[in-house]
């Protein structure tokens, strides 16, 4: 399954991608990807990527989207060689270095292949061609057994828990200014941040994950009123109803650029069936 | 309070075999077997390794149980000190690692940047720390780079996750360890970790201080996807080639793909790469060829002996003093020459002085007594360009001149480093 909208046995998500006021201003397609899949009915991955949009990414809409599709590919292809069995195991002893050096390599050699396709005009390097698609990552894999995820560059993925408490799931990472990781950059896979946690009876789980492309964090005063999202989705939730989230998603972004940071938004809102119960 | 996703939360207490009380403080890590948090109990912390549900075996506990006992073999190893029961896993107790400690992985991604001198230091030291492991007949079967951690400013290091260490022969650790630092043997199936598969991961692991790269990913690594679970099988168990074999040269890194096996093996004296040499050739399948912990410690302090900083762009270098033909050393930084430096020879150890160098016990003894320091080089007061061996022991020294005219050098007093001059430490010899 693929779309805005999947689900699996405890979990459903839903994504919304929105064009950047001031990008729609000056005429600039949005630059965001996402991907949410459910992967053998069991597993849910969601993916978002942020091209750079700068003059010198000229094609990072297409690097944005060859970010969440090589995510797509990765994960099929992981999962036909490791049950679920191994794959806690496996995801701890590669995620370190493994994993995001294999991710760094796949979407470049993707790139190069997109590029060479598309009969643009040749890079004088490889490292001007991957700077023309320069883009960040990020993604959560969420199964009955465990949540993984990573992240490259800005963007925020929260996890709140039954009663608002909100955090980040990955490390918050203080940047200066506009810059940002970038899958274009020399050994990306140094500057990937991963979350790996197994999930038994005895884990206190969220109710809920946002994952967020920067543009959401930056319509914000301060990260502790971004943080208040976390709360307000999990009450929406429960109080109304994931119809009411799905229809009014969009609008909600599309005010947000333009009262706030103007820039592409993407938000993927990822949360346990227990809530569309009334539970909790 | 901060929630986390894990099986304890900050403010819960749990109470030891021991009787103490714990109480949370906080999640410090996940791991493959199980949670780690710090812990507090009569105001002092400490950390707590929670198992998961599927990992807290019968035989997990025994082996806690058991090395509780026994106790810790020494300070660098984070040991189990205390149990604690749950109602359907456990834990156990141990110091909590202090956070100028960089794991490996820190490492590789540049977070940490020792310098070659803490680097051979925590060569070293890894390789005494397990030597004292063995010793005392247990193995630890899961050498990795989640297991140590060094301090990048002095290059001590800190062994965790002591909780799959037996007593070799006797029992079966709960683990195999990890790909890519598994002796092939194990990988394929033919045996369980033992005091000799320790030796081959401790090889790979100082290959990955060192080198920053594993020494099995060549071009055939590059060909693969980090995924396909056969092709790693064939990479470090089936096939494994070393990439800097000497006669199979197909496995060789990938410029541009795999730079950093490629920079970091020049850097490095001949006698070095032969000890990785022989650990990746002959010991890939002669367990019996690893090289044990005394040949690493001699090396790393052999390296260590040999770094000098370059006069020129001042970055630490290695002095090759037996490599070197007719042209000398050239500064692999800024490629300009680098004349021999001061230096002692004391029998075979050839030690260059700079101007923080300590001789220690061992380069006269040869006895691994890195702690007694004997003596430091030392600066003129008046005349910085004049150097001097300052003599930090309560033992006289005689220093031989060119001429053969000998004086005495009393505690705290100086032997200037004057070419062809000898010093006699009492009973052993060294030549400036």
């Amino acid at each position: 399954m693929y779309g805005n909208k999947v689900h699996i046995k405890d979990w459903k998500a839903i994504g919304e991608s929105v064009q950047g006021a001031s990008h729609l201003r000056s005429g600039k397609p949005c630059q965001d990807a996402l991907l949410l899949e459910s992967l053998e009915g069991q597993k849910l991955l969601c993916a978002l990527a942020d091209g750079h949009g700068s003059e010198r990414c000229k094609y990072s809409k297409d690097g944005a989207e060859l970010g969440v599709k090589v995510i797509h590919w990765f994960w099929e292809e992981l999962l036909k060689s490791h049950s679920d069995l191994f794959l806690y195991e496996f995801l701890s002893q590669t995620k370190d270095i493994d994993l995001p050096k294999a991710l760094e390599k796949e979407w470049k050699q993707a790139v190069k292949a997109f590029h060479q396709k598309s009969g643009r005009q040749e890079a004088e390097s490889d490292q001007e061609l991957w700077t023309w698609y320069g883009s960040t990552l990020l993604f959560i894999l969420v199964t009955k057994q465990l949540v993984f995820a990573m992240q490259l560059g800005d963007g925020d993925i929260l996890a709140v828990f039954e009663g608002g408490e909100t955090s980040w799931l990955l490390p918050y990472e203080k940047q200066y200014g506009t810059e940002t990781y970038s899958l274009c950059q020399k050994n990306a896979w140094q500057y990937f941040r991963s979350f790996l946690a197994p999930l038994s009876y005895y884990t206190t789980r969220p109710q809920l994950f946002l994952l967020s492309t920067d543009g959401y964090a930056n319509s914000f005063i301060s990260s502790e009123g971004f943080l208040q999202i976390g709360e307000d989705y999990l009450k929406l939730l429960k109080q109304k109803s994931s119809l009411y989230l799905e229809s009014h998603l969009r609008e909600w972004l599309e005010e947000a650029t333009r009262c706030g940071s103007g820039d592409d938004i993407t938000v993927a809102v990822i949360y346990t069936t227990e809530l569309e119960k009334g539970g909790c | 309070m901060q929630v986390t996703i894990s099986m304890l939360q900050s403010g819960d207490e749990l109470i030891s075999s021991q009787g103490k009380v714990y109480r949370v403080i906080a999640l410090l890590g996940s791991g493959g077997q199980g949670e780690v948090y710090e812990v507090e109990s009569e105001g002092k912390h400490y950390a707590l390794k929670w198992y998961h549900e599927h990992m807290a075996t019968l035989r997990q506990r025994e082996i806690i149980e058991k090395l509780v006992e026994n106790g810790s073999p020494d300070i660098r190893f984070l040991w189990p000190m205390d149990r604690i029961n749950g109602k359907r896993t456990f834990g156990y107790i141990m110091a909590l690692r202090p956070n100028r400690y960089k794991s490996i992985v820190d490492l590789m991604k540049r977070k940490a940047e020792p310098s070659f001198w803490a680097l051979c230091t925590a060569g070293y030291e890894l390789a005494d720390c397990f030597q004292k492991l063995h010793s005392l007949g247990y193995s630890y079967c899961d050498i990795s780079f989640g297991n140590a951690f060094l301090d990048p400013e002095r290059g001590e290091v800190l062994i965790c996750d002591n909780d799959n260490v037996v007593v070799t022969g006797l029992s079966k650790s709960g683990v195999e360890g990890t790909l890519g630092f598994m002796a092939p043997e194990i990988v394929m199936g033919k045996t369980g970790p033992k005091a000799e598969t320790d030796l081959y991961s401790l090889a790979i692991l100082l290959f990955y201080m060192f080198m920053l790269h594993h020494p099995l990913e060549g071009a055939r690594e590059a060909d693969i996807k980090c995924f396909d679970a056969v092709a790693k099988q064939e990479i470090y168990g089936r096939t494994p080639l070393f990439i800097w074999d000497p006669q199979d040269k197909s496995n060789r890194p990938i410029a541009g793909y795999q730079e950093n096996a490629i920079i970091y093996w020049n850097l490095y004296p001949k006698f070095i790469k032969d000890l990785f040499i022989t650990a990746f050739t002959e010991g890939l399948h002669n367990p019996n060829r690893r090289i044990v912990e005394n040949q690493w410690k001699r090396a790393f302090i052999r390296l260590r002996n040999s770094i000098l900083q370059c006069p020129s762009c001042g970055v630490e270098n290695f002095y090759r003093e037996s490599d070197q033909i007719g042209a000398g050393n050239i500064c692999w930084c800024c490629n300009k020459n680098i004349n021999k430096p001061p230096s002692i020879q004391i029998g075979s150890t050839f030690v260059v002085l700079g101007k923080e160098t300590e001789l220690l016990a061992h380069h006269l003894y040869d006895n691994f007594d890195m702690q007694t320091v004997i003596a430091k080089v030392s600066q003129h007061p008046k005349d910085p360009t004049k150097w001097g061996l300052n003599n930090v022991t309560d033992k006289e020294w005689i220093w031989i001149k060119p001429d053969g005219t000998k004086s005495a050098v009393l505690p705290d007093k100086n032997a200037p480093l004057l070419k062809g001059s000898r010093i006699d430490f009492g009973g052993v010899e060294g030549q400036f």
